[in-house]
């Protein structure tokens, strides 16, 4: 059984725990999800592929699927918060417990809100386990092409979600935190602003996945505030952090960039259109804060590289305009494929 | 030989009076360690969120006479998928057994069965509270009746022994 899933299995009750124990091993080595939702069918996705859990493993119709009840979702609830679902609250306003492991139990359920601001999720109806894996290596290929002349550039990694930021952006955290000696590139201090807890994904403080023998990690903190504190706490060479967008993140950035820090950060978007559209990121390619950008997909499952680019002042660009594809909007900031 | 047989169950039931009576004493010993354990538990819950099985260990620290319950409780809840309700049942029987804890305490430390899910701090402070305030209550009485029923133990060894005694010669 895959280590991730053995790490999880204790938490579901034992009808549920059975069937995922009866999974072929190939269905359980690529499980991504395990979804409860009250009163439905339990199902899972796995290898991207979504099916409903039986008793003996994969259901062949939802009425044959594990009906989440009241009881079973309840036993679930409490061995995942180790019967102290107060300890989480603060997770659980934001929609998420980060489990042992680095796990992630997103919730859904009725929020209660207090001064227009969600300040707890009660009558839980719906989890989403999300397993984390964690892929050493998975930024080999992409590392060289972020290096110019021994340095590492400003990097801005886009794809939509579930195509592989994340697990890129962590694997490049461990990597340019611990060095890479063939690169010539040595190890740096490097600063994650983790605001979800999915890249170091935190639990008690501690990060449950590698990101780094040289990384300090701020968890759990808005982003533009963490940004600040770090560069004022931990004065990092290299700070990084996933899905930026607001104009406080923007601010943030440029404030680091002026620090002399180096930027790896993440943003959703589909194609070089949906990143133009960002006047933050914009901003930032204008001022030089951005060097490279790496598009990924899941054209051919999760992580699929479309490519690296460069960006060029001398190209006189800089100027996203909205383009369609990704290597028309690259032209036209005057960049070109590494 | 008589007068000295007659003195020692005058002595051995004076004792045995003495020590239900030291029984009773405990007792009371016991409840305010458990309104301690219980006091702490609400704190770090309330105020600390710290996990319940560490909250529990802290409140076994606190109050001695009562470690051996929230000890245990703290071990059932590391056993993997232990569900904390039907766990704390279970350690209060065992309890309330060896401690020959009879009457109204293990029904009230029953309650908190319900306390320990996944809930809210809120929801498990007021199951606290509510055992706080059955505790007190019944600590009041037994404090307001200690006296008495020492007296009364006391007496019934002593006096028992002197029956005993005078059938006997």
């Amino acid at each position: 059984m895959h280590s991730s899933l053995e790490e999880v299995l204790n938490y579901f009750p034992p009808v549920l725990k059975d069937a995922l124990a009866a999974l072929p091993p190939s269905v359980q080595n690529r499980l991504e999800e395990v979804r409860l939702r009250r009163g439905r069918p339990a199902a899972a996705v796995s290898g991207g592929r979504e099916f409903f859990l039986g008793p003996s493993g994969v259901a062949r119709t939802p009425e044959g699927a594990i009906s989440c009840s009241e009881p079973l979702m309840s036993a679930f609830l409490e061995a995942v918060s180790r019967a102290s679902l107060y300890a989480y609250a603060e997770q659980v306003r934001r929609g998420y417990i980060t489990l042992p492991g680095g796990h992630r139990l997103g919730l859904a359920g009725e929020a209660v809100l207090s001064g227009g601001e969600v300040r707890t999720i009660k009558h839980i109806g719906g989890f989403n386990l999300r397993l984390a894996r964690e892929i050493k290596g998975a930024a080999d290929k992409i590392l060289p092409g972020l290096l110019a002349e021994g340095r590492l550039c400003h990097t801005l990694i886009v794809s939509p979600p579930g195509s592989g930021k994340t697990t890129l952006l962590r694997d490049l955290a461990r990597q340019i935190s611990n060095g890479v000696e063939a690169l010539g590139l040595p190890g740096c201090k490097v600063a994650i602003a983790d605001e979800r807890s999915e890249i170091a994904a935190c639990y008690r403080g501690e990060p449950q996945l590698d990101v780094g023998r040289r990384t300090d990690v701020l968890d759990g903190c808005p982003k533009a505030e963490a940004i600040m504190m770090l560069i004022r706490a931990m004065s990092p060479e290299v700070l990084i952090t996933d899905e930026i967008g607001s104009e406080a993140d923007g601010r943030a950035l440029e404030e680091a960039l002026h620090c002399g820090i180096t930027l790896v950060v993440t943003a959703h978007g589909a194609s070089g259109e949906d990143i133009c559209r960002r006047p933050v990121i914009e901003r930032l390619v204008r001022s030089g804060g951005l060097e490279r950008l790496v598009f990924l997909s899941r054209r051919r499952g999760p992580g699929t590289l479309e490519g690296v680019f460069t960006l060029s002042k001398a190209a006189g660009g800089h100027n996203i305009r909205p383009m369609p594809a990704i290597s028309a909007a690259i032209t036209a900031v005057g960049g070109s494929r590494v | 030989m008589t007068l000295l047989g007659a003195l020692l169950l005058v002595v051995a039931a004076g004792l045995l009076g003495e020590r239900a009576a030291a029984w009773e004493r405990y007792k009371l010993d016991l409840l305010e360690n458990l309104l301690v354990g219980l006091l702490v538990l609400r704190a770090e819950i309330d105020y600390l969120a710290t996990d319940l099985a560490a909250a529990m260990r802290r409140a076994a620290g606190a109050a001695p006479a009562a470690a051996e319950l929230f000890a245990g409780m703290a071990e059932e809840l590391a056993v993997p998928g232990m569900a904390a309700g039907p766990a704390w049942r279970r350690v209060v029987g065992r309890w309330c057994r060896r401690k020959r804890l009879d009457g109204r305490l293990p029904g009230i430390l029953s309650r908190l069965e319900a306390a320990f899910g996944p809930w809210q701090a809120a929801e498990v402070v007021r199951h606290l509270e509510l055992v706080q305030k059955l505790l007190i209550q019944e600590r009041d009485e037994r404090r307001a009746k200690l006296d008495g029923t020492v007296r009364l133990w006391r007496y019934l060894g002593i006096c028992g022994g002197l029956t005993a005694a005078l059938l006997l010669c």
